[in-house]
This record gives C-alpha cells, structure tokens and sequence, in this order.
C-alpha cells in the first residue's frame, strides 16, 4: 500500500508550482484574495489561505499582478489583476506544463524496455 | 477590532521588515476579515469565526516569513555543508593546540595534577563552545545577507575526504609492539644497567627504585600487554570495538599511575635528579616531570584517538571482506 505521509509529500511538490499558474489564469478577471481562494478551492486546486496571501504579495513584487486597495466596499480589500508581463509567464509556464505532460505521457506509452535501448 | 485579532496583527507586523510593514498590516487584516467573514455565513459565532480564521492563518511567525521571504532557518542548505566543515576543521586543530598549550602553562608554573585536569577540561569545554556559538552566529548572519548564496565555495570532487583503508597494516603494528616492547625493557634496564652512575661508580636509576613494589610491576604488564593487545588485532585483521576498549584501559593503566606520580614528584629518582641538577639543570624536577605528563598524556590521547579514527573504516572493510594488507581472517 502506499503511504499517506509519502503520498502526501509527492502530491504537494506537484501542486506547487500550480498555484502560481491558477492565480494569473484566474485573476486576467480582478479579484481580491478571498475570492480567489474561494474559486480555486471550488475548481478542485485547494490551497492555504497562508501561502495565497504572501504569493499574491509576491507575485505583485515580481510585477506579474498588478494591486490597488478598493475601498468602495465597507471595509478596504486589495484588488488583484494579471499584469502583461503576468500574462506572457503564464503563457510560457503552461507551454511547460504541457511539454511535461507530454513527456510524462510518452514514457507512460512506450515499451519501457524499448525506450532504455534508445538510451545512448 | 477584537484583541485576538489585533494581537495577531501586531505579532506578523512586528516580524517584517519597516519597509513593508503597513502594508502587510492591511493585508492581514483584510485577510482576517474575509476569512472569518466566510465563516459567520457558514453559521459560526463571531468567537469560533475568528479563531478558525486565525488558525487557519497559522503561526504569525511563519506568515510574516512568507510575506517577507525570510528565511525560517538558522543555516540553510546553501552554507550548511561548509559550516559542518569549519566546525570539523576547527574541533580537529584549535581544540586539541589550546588545550595542551594550557596544560603545558599550567605546568610550567607548578600546578599539580588535580589544578592542571581543571584547566585541561575547562578550557576544551569552554573553547569548544565559543567556537560552535561564533562560527554559528556568523553562519547565521551570511545566511541572511542578500548576495550571500553565490559567494559559498563550489563543491568540488577534488575536495571528497581519503576514504578509509581499513585492515591492519603491518608498519603500524610493528612499530606499536616495538614501543611497547621499547618501554617495557627500559623499566628493568634503567634499573640495572643506567648510563648515570654516582661518584663511585654504582649506576643511578632514573626511576624511584621504591617503585619495584607498587607501580612499575603494573606499568610492565601494561606495556607486555599492549604488545599482545597489538598482535591480537593484527591477527584479527584490523580494530573492532573491544579492541577499542581493550587499548583504551591497558593505555590508561600505564598512564594514569605516571602521570600522578610525575605530578606528585614521586617518579623520579631523587639521587638522579640531583645528578641533573649539579649538572646544571636548574629546574630539572620541575621540567623533566612535565615533560613526562605531556608527552605521556598526548602519546595516550593520540592511540586512543587513532584506535577510534580507524574502527569505522577497519570494521567496514572487515564486514565487506574486502582484500587489504593484513591477513585473511580465519574461518
């Protein structure tokens, strides 16, 4: 059987690096950090309220969100949307992601045995 | 806003840097909010909203980490081999030197053997923790230098540690038993046979003759029997841990009786070391016992710290059976 713990493990360093891809795709809209931590816990990309909030922030440092306090609202939130440059490392994350996909799904295909005589 | 709430935010705010520090402040409270705004419209009291919202936040410290990308270690893995490198180097050189140097000082101004264990000991403690607290503190420091993570040596194959050959090596126990051999003959020969002789011609022995009823009869069995102790081990094909232990005792059998006697003054032949004296030798007594007490204690620590450097390799090689100088082990 598989270990929960181990499992556990593996399956977080996968999801990761997924969390910065879901938060610029789901901000090209704006929204505030609640609201986005509502919308990926819905779309099944569950992620801690304390590591959201400081990515946003870093995400904002790096340029690739953009940030202004609304305070139209009866309290002030902080309103966060993809920037350009957000848009262009998205673009370039998911053409990564796909790549490993089809990677991964090349050695899920291929005769396992054939593939390691293609080794040099 | 309620104390919980406000306590959080002090504690998160107070954990980064000035510059972000209003900032942060604003976030978190907006986070708060929202978080237990979410749970009061899942049917929560205002008291369980906050809490759960605060909990799943979790330990400020940690937050205000994350926020400003801090790090939540002393020593990361960027500097952490070098330092367990520098602490290895520096317990292998400065220890070891200071500490005879203050046995040595102690001596030479006369401390008997109780002032200079004292010394020996408080030193190499004390010493020992200086060096682990200032190499830390400036490990921990670079650490949290920006720049810092490009500026550690590069690992380089040409720094990999010999590795250990293991077995035993026949140089070694030869020169071991003729030591032993060596000192345990000097004990009679010094007696019948001593090169100083007084004015009528009769040898001085350089060791209190009164010793032939105590001490050296044991420091004879010591020697004879660290000389068996050095073939047995070469018969079995290198140090394993009763080895160890058997070399450790027979070691501190011989050097514990005359360290104290040198320490006492009780070592030396009293008509010897008049001889000494008349020669103008000043402060023989004095000189000529430390001298002894150093030489045996460093010539004890060093066999028992090689016998202990050389178990992990020899006993590796021993469990691999791995062909090395000694003999094959029987059976």
């Amino acid at each position: 059987m598989i270990d929960e713990d181990v499992l556990a493990g593996h399956q977080q360093e996968l999801r990761r690096g997924t969390v910065v891809m879901a938060a610029l795709a789901t901000l090209e809209t704006p929204g505030y950090g609640y609201g986005l931590l509502a919308v990926l816990e819905h779309s099944g990309l569950s992620v801690d309220a304390n590591t959201l909030y400081p990515l946003l922030r870093r995400l904002e440092r790096q340029g690739l969100l953009e940030a202004e306090w609304d305070t139209t609202e009866s309290r002030p939130r902080k309103m966060y949307k993809t920037s350009d440059s957000g848009r262009a490392l998205l673009k370039r994350l998911e053409s990564e992601w796909n790549a490993l996909a089809g990677s991964l799904n090349n050695l899920r295909t291929t005769d396992p045995r054939k593939a390691l005589k293609e080794l040099p | 806003m309620s104390t919980l709430t406000s306590r959080y935010i002090t504690a998160v705010s107070r954990a980064v840097p000035d510059s972000q520090r209003s900032d942060v402040e604003a976030e978190v409270a907006a986070a708060i909010a929202d978080l237990s705004e979410a749970k009061l419209d899942a049917g929560a009291t205002p008291e369980e909203a906050e809490r759960s919202a605060l909990l799943e936040l979790g330990d400020p410290m940690r937050l205000a980490a994350d926020y400003s990308n801090r790090p939540l270690h002393l020593i990361g893995p960027d500097h952490f081999p070098t330092y367990v490198r520098l602490l290895k180097v520096l317990a292998a050189t400065v220890l070891p030197i200071a500490t005879i140097a203050v046995i040595v000082a102690k001596l030479l101004t006369g401390a008997d053997a109780g002032q200079v264990a004292a010394a020996a000991v408080t030193t190499l403690l004390q010493l020992a923790m200086q060096l682990a607290f200032w190499v830390t503190v400036v490990f921990a420091i670079i650490e949290r230098s920006p720049g810092s993570k490009v500026m550690h040596p590069k690992w380089d194959p040409s720094m990999l540690p010999d590795s250990p050959t293991g077995r035993a090596r026949l140089g070694d126990t030869v020169v071991s038993v003729l030591l032993a051999l060596g000192v345990a003959a000097y004990l009679p020969w010094q007696h019948f046979r001593s090169p100083f002789t007084s004015s009528d011609g009769s040898p001085i022995p350089t060791l209190d003759p009164g010793l032939w009823q105590s001490w050296i009869p044991v420091l004879l069995a010591a020697m004879l029997a660290m000389a068996v102790l050095e073939i047995l081990r070469y018969r079995a094909g290198g140090w394993s841990l009763k080895f160890v232990f058997v070399n450790a005792a027979l070691n501190l059998l011989f050097a514990v009786p005359v360290i104290w006697l040198a320490a006492a003054g009780s070592l030396l032949e009293p008509a010897f070391v008049q001889r000494l004296v008349d020669a103008g030798w000043a402060n023989a007594d004095l000189q000529l016992n430390a001298t002894i007490i150093v030489v045996t204690a460093g010539v004890v620590l060093w066999d028992v710290v090689d016998s202990l450097r050389k178990l992990p390799g020899d006993a590796a090689a021993l469990a691999l059976g791995t062909p090395g100088q000694g003999p094959a082990i029987p059976g």
